[in-house]
Formats: structure tokens, C-alpha cells, sequence
């Protein structure tokens, strides 16, 4: 399933009117009842807005997360130390993205800038495991894509701060590359929504 | 009093979920809530009528209730789980308002955004952590939606899955409860060697509830003693332990047929039915017991008694 939203601000609703047409599927999970959608490849066209969505109602976990990535969190942020300092526990810290930039300032045209976060000796039986997973940066005609996998993200609670952060990454990397604009292509496995905030939502409207 | 909890994620129901509600009615609870559209595990699948049956008797007894939200919820007052398509659709006992519930949820987001640090929190001692970020608070959210579901039900507490019992522990710092007293009771299972209860019948079931008031009773004291700092390295697996000793003891001493008549004729019996082959409690009777202080001490043990002589000897009382 594919969704194209302009921003996030406007993008949450339409991902989350995607729990309305019957599509999702109800599985009862571990921490309970949810719908799911098996694979959703959201395109975000307009990443630079980094604005919230009215009524989106967790705009500490926006902060929380872009700490996580940017600012004071880094340091505890499992995301962050695969992204930034892979292996730095047992060695030399490999910056994934920054040597990322490197390679598309020596060559633009590269389909190599790749990073991945997953490990799975420690992830595979982890009860947090990391997320997202992986993901890509393309320079194409002058606008930076950045693809993002994420192996599973909760609409309701998880969607908006994770996005958001990712867009302001893509806007960071096509500023340092001198790229006119950028676009933000996340994909996810697990699209889901918690029985309770279904609930909540359908709720309020 | 009567004590009813809410089993959490009961969406999924198989052989171990039927375990679990009988070691809670059995030992600890009097009635537990399940979800009305609960779903036969795929591991159990091929047992499923036999799975649909025991609920179905077990509810019967009153030992098991089925809740709903309302929009599962028919103008029959019955449930369904889209799953299957509606093909099953069962009654619902206990129904969650919506119009309350979202009032509900919007207190709980307020707690947890006090509280969403502990979401992260970790066994004392261990290595700094690093934060996935978003599944923690994710999973903190559910937790503290089961606390109000089960509020709304009105229910006196929750039956958790080890899972969730072990998320709920680390988030809230073993604070003892409904967990302690169901970690104790599967350590007693353990000792006792019983394994499963789902072999008890019906019938065995109802004979034990008879027993399980005396048993509550002392595992009550020993949440209390946590709670009260009494104790502070008290442990579900020393309590079951200091259980397992004292019930050994006891049930040693009754073995031998050495006891008077003036213990109270209804707990003779009980004993006597509890530990003892009929051809045994033929040929001594009343007049094998003696000592009424220990048919008082013997009381909370009763319940074991029972479990031990039903679970190991399958044949008797079906």
C-alpha cells in the first residue's frame, strides 16, 4: 500500500483514515489488540515543513525523539549509536551517515550510500528491538532522497515523531550536499493501530 | 469478598490462557474477564471446540466472564471477532462504554506523560541502557490501558501474561500484587509437580474453590508482609518455598492415621477427602483424627491437598 502526503501535518490523518476503510487487518498481539497494515510506503513530498499535526496528541515524544537523533538523548538513543557510532563498543565508531556525505560530495551519482542499523544478535530476540532498520540516499536530479525502512511504527503514537525526525535529516543532508530539495520515501511492515486509540480516534471525529 | 480480575490480552486463548484461569480461580481470584471475541490460538487450533467448550463451562460455573467494547458489541449483546468472520459470535458480560472510555484515555495520557521516563527503566545495577525511544513508550501506553480498561469493568485487578507481568514489574518497580500471588502459586505448582490444571473437571474445579478461601488467606499475609517492608527480600520463590515446607509438614502428619475425634466434622472430611484413598477413610474415620489447633493450621493447605489427589490420581472424583 502506498500513501503520498505533502507533510507530516497533513500526512498523519490521511495515514490514519487508512485504519477506516476495512483494509487493516485485526491481530491480537502481545500488548493486545491491533490493526494492521502488512507493508505501507509513505512519500513525503515537502520534508522541510517540520511541523506537528493539530491534535496530534504526544508533542513531547516529537522533542524525545529528534534528542534521540540530534540533540541531547544521542547518547542513550540505540538508533542513534547504529546510525552514528556503529561499533563503537568494540572499536573505532563508524559513522554511517556522515561517511554517507562523504561519498555523495565524492560521487553524487552513487546508489552505495546505504546504511543499516539492524544486527540481529542483538535484536532478533530483543523486546525493543531497533527501528527503522535501514534505509538509502540518493542524489537524483538535484533533489536528495532519503529511504527509509522501518520495521514496524505505530500510527497513533510513533508515526509523527519518526517522521518528523527523518524529515529533518533529509532536509540536514540535502542542505550539506547543496541539493535543492529533498523527499522522505519510508517504508514500514508493520503499519498498525492499538484497538484503544482506533477507539480514541473514531472517536473524536 | 469477592475478587474478580481482568486477564490481559486475552484476544488470543489456548490451553496455557485455561491454565492460567484456573491456577487464578483456584488459588487467588474468584472470577477473571476475558475478551468475549477472543481468538483460539494457532497453536491450539486443532483443539479448538474442545478450548470453545471449557470456557464455555467455565463461565457457566461463573469462574470466567467475556467483555467487549461496545462496538463489538450486537443488539443481541453478543460479540463477535471480524477474524473469523463472525462465524463465532459469544455473549458479553461486562461491556467498556465508549463514551467513558475516551475520557478514560485521555487521563491515562496524562499519567504516562508524567511517568514515560519509567518507560525505560531498567533492573538496578544494569549496564546503561540504550532507548529504542518509541516501542517503550508504546509498550507503557498498552499497560496503563489495560489498568483502565480493566478499571472500567469495574474489576478489583488484572491476571497479566509473563510478558506483560515482567513489563509491568520493570515499569513499576515489583510492586506486589496480583503478580506476586500468581508467581507464588506457579512456584507451589512447580514444587508440587502438578503440571497443568486444565485436566481438572468441572466438577474437581468446584470442589476446589471450596478449599481456596483458607489458601487466599495466606497468601494475602504474605503480599501484605512485602507490602508492609515487613519482609523486603521476601520473594515469590521463598514464600512458595516457606508454603511447601509448612504443607509438607502437615500433610506428612496427616498421613499417619494418629488424629482424634474432636476436629470439626466438615473439616475431618475435608481432609480426609483431600489426602486419604477411600478404603483408608473407611477404616479410620473420624476417630483417626484428633487435634482441632491442627485442623485450623491444616485449613489453608486443604486446596493443595485437593490438587495434589485429583491432578495424580485423574480417575478419582470424575
Amino acid at each position: 500500500m502506498e500513501l503520498t502526503i505533502e507533510t507530516v501535518r497533513t500526512g498523519w490523518q490521511q495515514a490514519l483514515d487508512l485504519f477506516q476503510g476495512g483494509q487493516a487487518v485485526r491481530i491480537a498481539t502481545r500488548h493486545g489488540i491491533s490493526f494492521d497494515l502488512p507493508g505501507l510506503t509513505v512519500r513525503l513530498t515537502n520534508p522541510s515543513d517540520l511541523s506537528a499535526p493539530e491534535g496530534y496528541p504526544y508533542p513531547e515524544l516529537i522533542k524525545d525523539y529528534r534528542d534521540r537523533l540530534f540533540g541531547n538523548q544521542r547518547g542513550r538513543s540505540l538508533l542513534f549509536q547504529r546510525m552514528r557510532r556503529w561499533g563503537g563498543d568494540e572499536g573505532e565508531a563508524f559513522d554511517q551517515i556522515g561517511r554517507i556525505v562523504d561519498l555523495l560530495r565524492r560521487d553524487p551519482t552513487s546508489r552505495s550510500a546505504v546504511f543499516s542499523t539492524w544486527s540481529p544478535p542483538s535484536d532478533l530476540n530483543a523486546p525493543f528491538p531497533v527501528s527503522p532498520v535501514g534505509g538509502a540516499v540518493r542524489v537524483v536530479a538535484d533533489t536528495l532522497h532519503l529511504f527509509v525502512t522501518a520495521r514496524s511504527v505505530d500510527v497513533w503514537v510513533g508515526f509523527v515523531p519518526e517522521l518528523l525526525a527523518f524529515a529533518q535529516l533529509a532536509s540536514d543532508l540535502s542542505q550539506e550536499l547543496g541539493m535543492r530539495r529533498s523527499t522522505v520515501s519510508y517504508q514500514c511492515w508493520s503499519a498498525h493501530i492499538y484497538e484503544v486509540d482506533l477507539l480514541s480516534y473514531l472517536t473524536r471525529r | 469478598m469477592q475478587r474478580s480480575l481482568t486477564m490481559l490480552d486475552s484476544g488470543l486463548v489456548g490451553h496455557r490462557t485455561i491454565d492460567r484461569l484456573l491456577q487464578a480461580v483456584i488459588f487467588f481470584a474468584d472470577s477473571i474477564a476475558i475478551r468475549s471475541s477472543y481468538e483460539v490460538a494457532a497453536v491450539d487450533r486443532a483443539d479448538a471446540r474442545l478450548i470453545e467448550r471449557r470456557i464455555d463451562e467455565l463461565r457457566e460455573q461463573g469462574f470466567v466472564k467475556l467483555w467487549a467494547h461496545e462496538y463489538e458489541v450486537d443488539d443481541a449483546g453478543r460479540a463477535g471477532n471480524p477474524t473469523d468472520g463472525d462465524a463465532v459470535r459469544r455473549p458479553a458480560d461486562l461491556v467498556v462504554p465508549a463514551s467513558t472510555l475516551g475520557v478514560s484515555l485521555g487521563e491515562m495520557d496524562e499519567v504516562m506523560r508524567s511517568i514515560r521516563e519509567s518507560a525505560y527503566g531498567r533492573e538496578p545495577g544494569e549496564r546503561s541502557p540504550l532507548r529504542q525511544g518509541t516501542a517503550e513508550i508504546v509498550g507503557l501506553r498498552n499497560h496503563l490501558a489495560s489498568l483502565v480498561i480493566s478499571a472500567e469493568l469495574n474489576q478489583d485487578g488484572m491476571l497479566t501474561n509473563p510478558a506483560v507481568r515482567t513489563a509491568l514489574t520493570s515499569t513499576f518497580r515489583a510492586r506486589p500484587g496480583e503478580g506476586f500471588q500468581a508467581a507464588v502459586v506457579r512456584e507451589v505448582i512447580g514444587q508440587l509437580q502438578l503440571g497443568s490444571l486444565v485436566n481438572l473437571t468441572a466438577e474437581q474445579v468446584e470442589t476446589c474453590r471450596r478449599f481456596s478461601a483458607d489458601f487466599r488467606t495466606l497468601l494475602d499475609q504474605s503480599v501484605v508482609a512485602v507490602a508492609r517492608g515487613l519482609d523486603p527480600v521476601i520473594s515469590p520463590e521463598n514464600t512458595a518455598r516457606e508454603l511447601m515446607t509448612r504443607y509438607r509438614a502437615i500433610s506428612t502428619e496427616y498421613a499417619l492415621p494418629r488424629l482424634g475425634p474432636q476436629v470439626g466434622g466438615e473439616i475431618v472430611w475435608d481432609v480426609l477427602g483431600a489426602t486419604l484413598p477411600p478404603s483408608i477413610v473407611l477404616k479410620y474415620g473420624v476417630k483417626a483424627f484428633t487435634w482441632r489447633k491442627i485442623a485450623k493450621e491444616v485449613r489453608p493447605y486443604l486446596l493443595l491437598m485437593h490438587l495434589e489427589r485429583a491432578l495424580r490420581q485423574p480417575e478419582v472424583g470424575r
